[in-house]
């Protein structure tokens, strides 16, 4: 019998390579997320080991977990507790070192930022002769010794085009400073630091660009121990010596600390990317399942001589099941080691779009190899359970007949039609549980994924009853076009309604997906500028050139207010903060935002909201709500320096949109919890954008201005990035469905090659044998994108009616253009098996077998 | 004196009807039937006489609605699906008129197939006895696409006796065959009795091939209306001219 199942496999090639490639795919990007997030943490768990070797003792500031602000740096430590650590017991030498992860360092142009958004800038001011890293290995020139110079990592010396002896511009706090680079470094052990920029200055040079003072002084203090004096006596007397002021750990505690904060922050990829697996081994499974359908079909004879022949139900199914356990691990092996092509690929997609991590060696975990292979064999063997067991119920007598042609016009499955509705509804019921918020946390999540799931399924087995009435609608047309072709095309699609939905299903799941994503991305950018121009009174807005993603100096706002031009100048931006044990994102306004009526919200009474005071919140709705706090209350947070402050609630805000629902604190109030820095800044002024740009431009190059209007939509195109890379990841979806179209062709014109013959024989051409392929893939398409387009439409608005003001708009030119690419790859997925219909050989086809 | 045989296949009283109301045909009406061990028994029939559906009956792929049928001592009118299938796997050969061999197996193979299905270990002896039997020679490890017509359904002939069954089944073993082909095939299931003990039941519509057998059944809209020695071809036209409708002589 194992003979019987190899033999099988060889001599069907093609079709155990394309159903093994479903799997392949989807195990591919299962196994690719694996080793890219991995090998992320690896090089991070590299460059913390890197930074703080040599350290035996590591002080930072005091910091609140996983609450920070935007673009700003964590809270600093004072002056003087480099001294109390030098005077601590077992210390042998001890280095400060005044840093910043916000530091701009500019291409030559002082224009745009050397670099992305998201990659941090490093800055480290190290004293003199200090060598921090431990491990700083200059590659070319010296380390800074003047407050002029300055030190660049070697690759970003590279991508700026510096040489030795050029001015680089930098700007952090203050105004833009040029400094003269004098020596490149590389990290021992990690080569690149991935997208990020490390400078080193003088210490002085980083203390005045980042506007340091005694208070708030270093980031860091590194220490090494005496002759004899163990990392943890060290520890010991240095947290003796310096109190509760600072935070104290070995180097390697340190290491691990911030490897796993980082990992943590991180968590988001691996679970974003291995859904998008998720959705395309999904896929897969619709085309595994529906190749061993149709060859389960066309074995009938084959299964019912088994039967003749004495072999058991069991045997037969065994013979199923093991033919796709093959298929499944000749899929999973290759999808495997496939991942190892598909991480740089990963790696190369989030860099396009801005999010680059660093990458040393390929990371290729045994926990990857696991997982990709449980993933890929269960799949296939879940898939072709259904038709193995369909395989079984063969009667022996069958083996007695003759070769059957697949019937004329096909049944719909009733019990399947019933199961498809009762699983549509179980679906549907989950979906609405996790979208009203019914079940939440993790519990939501796998309702509306289990939820999506049984939808789609479900969706799958009530198809076949629109297959007919869809078949008519687009095959009427072709018929006229095409006459017989067209005609033959829609009556083959009618055959196996069954296999013509499922195949279609395939492409229905990843084109659900893209609608509901274009949908939703359409809503959300609708609402979001709704919600921009409603508030938003400001006829002119500065933020950062690139698009806002990192943060402006905090002596911005001040220097546009002495702009006699200028009639009012406000900072906005981000802190956020733990309040009643969960994170909370504070909205913080310079005064005047809205006193000066840059913003205009209102409460829930009607009044204009005022600036908020020292020690005073605006509430936002939502805010209010989860705390449970009225106007009058008070609330108590803690920020990112670990301080609680107590807040007063002055308001209640009502109306601002799903966009602008927030708290807001004054910049003032802010402080005292954290290091904000501004995001963007309001500007009433009478002068133009472009004059008040040209203005800023010897200072602050980096600063963008913008009118309203452009700010709006550059703060919209935001939302059409993040929608263009989750198409790029739906795409491997689409492709699976792309190669279940050519395998179904293949295996249905296999099935009817005699009555191609005879087509042939009575006189058609090769080319209306292609055509009507061609218009039956192309139906099979449409059929699963009108689907597609109903059920995404469906689920982006349950979604879209849940967020308050989410404004649902139909991206009709977007879904069009969905349609019409998915129809184009139906006709492209028809030409192999149109290519192989057409050469039939007349003679054979209509010969005996 | 010869040993009077015992019946190895054993029809009462069965009855099949398909479809229902006006569109009802009776395919068998109240066949009783005994096939004796050691004997080459053919049925004949005109098409929709019932000859497949009585052989496919008393093989145990088809259920009548009424009716027992008893294979080598065992009533399979209740058995279950499994003790049905582990019989026709043990006790049953089948020969089909389009041979039917797995296309991926070689000849010998497919000859082992219903041991290997069985996880029985082959008999070399038995097996090197039948593939001479059959003729097959040095093509014994070619695939059926590389046998002729005849080949291959002596093939499908060694398969059937490859277990020692109770009884074989034919089921127009000569149906796709030119004669010469065909006069080997039933030499061969002649053989297979006379030389091997076997017992066999055939269908077929080919006189000739039924002059190969000891015993004439003539079925006849569900219903045996002859049962007797089969004897020479020309005898088989005349009792299928005297079973058939009286026509008017042209």
């Amino acid at each position: 019998m194992r003979a019987l199942l190899l033999r099988g496999l060889r001599s069907h090639v093609r079709r155990t390579l394309m159903t093994a490639l479903a799997v392949v795919l989807g195990v591919a990007l299962v196994s690719g997320t694996l080793v890219y997030t991995d090998t992320i943490d690896r090089s991070f768990d590299n460059l913390t080991q890197a930074t703080t070797r040599g350290a035996d003792v590591i002080v930072t500031p005091n910091s609140e977990q996983g609450v920070d602000s935007f673009g700003s740096d964590p809270p600093q430590m004072p002056r003087d507790v480099l001294d109390k650590v030098r005077g601590a017991d077992g210390v042998r030498e001890a280095i400060g070192v005044v840093g910043s992860q916000q530091l701009v360092v500019f291409e030559k142009n002082g224009r745009d930022r050397l670099g992305s958004g998201f990659a941090p800038g490093v800055l480290s001011g190290d004293e003199p002769n200090a060598d921090w890293f431990g491990s700083t290995r200059y590659a070319s020139g010296h380390a800074p010794r003047a407050d002029d110079e300055i030190a660049l990592d070697r690759k970003a010396a590279e991508k700026g085009g510096y040489a030795l002896g050029d001015e680089v511009p930098v700007q952090l706090a203050g105004p833009q400073r040029k400094l003269r680079l004098v020596g490149t470094v590389e990290l021992d052990g990690v080569g690149s630091f991935g997208g990020a920029t490390v400078a080193i200055t003088t210490q002085p040079t980083a203390v005045a660009l980042a506007s340091r003072t005694p208070r708030n002084y270093y980031n860091t203090v590194a220490v090494r121990r005496d002759p004899g004096v163990s990392a943890q006596q060290l520890e010991a007397s240095v947290r003796r010596a310096v109190g509760g002021e600072a935070t104290v750990r070995t180097g390697e505690a340190e290491a691990s600390k911030q490897a796993k904060d980082i990992q943590d922050n991180l968590s988001f990829l691996p679970t974003i990317l291995l859904v998008f697996a998720g959705i395309a081994t999904f896929v897969g499974a619709f085309l595994i399942f529906n190749t061993f359908s149709i060859t389960v079909a066309q074995r009938q004879r084959e299964h019912a001589l088994l039967r003749a022949l004495g072999a058991t139900r069991g045997q037969v199914r065994r013979q199923v099941l093991g033919e796709s356990l093959a298929i499944g691990v000749i899929g999973s092996v290759v999808g495997v080691a496939a991942g190892l092509l598909v991480a740089p690929g990963l790696r190369s997609l989030m860099a396009s779009f801005g999010v680059d991590f660093p990458s040393t060696s390929t990371v290729f975990a045994p926990r990857t190899i696991v997982v990709g292979l449980l993933v890929g064999i269960l799949v296939t063997m879940i898939s072709s359970f259904v038709p193995a067991n369909r395989a079984t119920r063969v009667p022996p007598v069958e083996a007695l007949r003759e070769a059957a042609a697949p019937p004329a016009r096909g049944r719909v499955r009733r019990g399947g039609v019933i199961a498809g509705a009762v699983l549509a509804a179980i679906g549907t019921a989950l979906l609405l549980l996790a979208v009203t918020g019914t079940i939440d946390g993790d519990g939501g999540s796998a309702a509306a994924g289990v939820g999506a799931a049984l939808l789609f399924i479900g969706t799958a087995l009530l198809s076949p009853i629109l297959v007919a009435p869809l078949a008519a609608l687009v095959g009427g047309p072709m018929t006229r076009i095409f006459g017989l072709p067209g005609r033959l095309a829609r009556d083959n699609a009618v055959r196996q309604p069954g296999r013509t939905a499922v195949t279609a299903a395939a492409l229905m799941v990843g084109l659900a997906l893209m609608v509901f994503a274009t949908v939703f991305a359409s809503g959300m950018r609708e609402t979001l500028r709704g919600d921009l121009e409603q508030a938003v009174d400001a006829p002119v807005v500065v933020q950062s050139r690139d698009g806002g993603m990192s943060s402006l100096p905090p002596e911005l706002p001040a220097v546009l207010r002495r702009d006699p031009a200028v009639r009012a100048a406000g900072a906005m931006s981000f802190v956020s903060v733990k309040a009643g044990g969960e994170q909370m994102s504070l909205n913080l306004a310079d005064p005047g935002v809205f006193d000066q009526g840059l913003l205009r919200l209102h409460t829930a009474d009607g009044r204009q909201v005022r600036d908020p005071g020292p020690g005073e919140v605006l509430l936002g709705e939502g805010d209010a709500e989860k705390l449970r706090a009225t106007t009058g209350g008070t609330i108590v947070v803690t920020g990112a320096n670990t301080r609680r402050q107590q807040l007063r609630v002055i308001g209640v805000i009502a109306d601002a949109g799903f966009t602008m629902d927030g708290s807001w604190v004054s910049t003032a109030t802010a402080r005292r919890l954290a290091d904000p820095r501004p995001a963007f800044v309001l500007v009433r002024t009478d002068e133009r954008p472009q004059e008040l740009e040209r203005s800023l431009q010897r200072d602050y190059p980096g600063a963008e201005v913008q009118s309203k209007d452009d700010w709006i939509g550059t703060q919209t195109k935001q939302v059409d990035q993040l929608l263009m890379m989750v198409y790029a990841l739906l795409a491997l979806s689409v492709i699976v469905a792309f190669f279940g179209i050519v395998n179904t062709l293949s295996l249905s014109i296999a099935e009817r090659i005699r009555e191609i013959g005879l087509l042939r024989a009575v006189g058609a051409t090769q080319r209306q044998v292609r055509r009507m392929v061609t218009v039956e893939a192309l139906i099979t398409a449409l059929l699963g994108a009108t689907l597609g387009v109903v059920l995404g439409f469906v689920l982006a608005t349950a979604v879209g009616v849940t967020i308050d003001g989410f404004a649902l708009t139909v991206p009709i030119v977007s879904i069009v253009i969905l349609v019409v690419l998915a129809g184009l790859a139906g006709v492209l997925a028809a030409r192999p098996p149109a290519r192989r219909a057409a050469r039939i050989d007349v003679l054979v086809a209509i010969g005996d077998e | 004196m010869s040993p009077v045989p015992t019946p190895i296949v054993q029809a009462s009283g069965l009855s099949k009807t398909y479809g229902s109301g006006e569109t009802a045909i009776t395919a068998l009406d109240d066949v009783s039937v005994d096939f004796r061990a050691g004997e080459l028994t053919a049925i004949m029939g005109p098409s929709g006489s019932g000859k497949s559906t009585l052989m496919h009956c008393i093989a145990g792929l088809d259920r009548a609605d009424a009716g027992t049928v008893t294979i080598d001592g065992v009533e399979i009118t209740d058995l279950d699906d499994r003790h049905l299938t582990e019989l026709r796997r043990d006790r049953i050969g089948f020969v089909f008129q389009a041979f039917n061999l797995l296309p991926v197996l070689t000849a010998e193979e497919n000859i082992l197939l219903p041991l290997t299905i069985a996880g029985r270990e082959p008999d070399p002896e038995w097996l090197e006895q039948l593939v001479t039997t059959i003729g097959l020679g040095d093509r014994r490890h070619h695939r059926p696409s590389e046998l002729s017509g005849g080949q291959q359904q002596r093939v499908a002939v060694a398969r059937a006796l490859a277990s020692r069954p109770a009884v074989v089944f034919a089921d127009e073993p000569t149906g796709n065959l030119d004669s010469r082909s065909s006069d080997e095939i039933l030499g061969l299931l002649r053989h297979s009795v006379d030389g091997l003990g076997q017992s066999v039941v055939m269908v077929t519509h080919d006189p000739h091939a039924a002059s190969f057998a000891d015993r004439l059944l003539v079925l006849k809209d569900g219903r045996i209306v002859h049962d007797g020695p089969a004897g020479g071809a020309d005898d088989v036209h005349e009792r299928l001219r005297e079973t058939s409708d009286p026509t008017p002589t042209a």
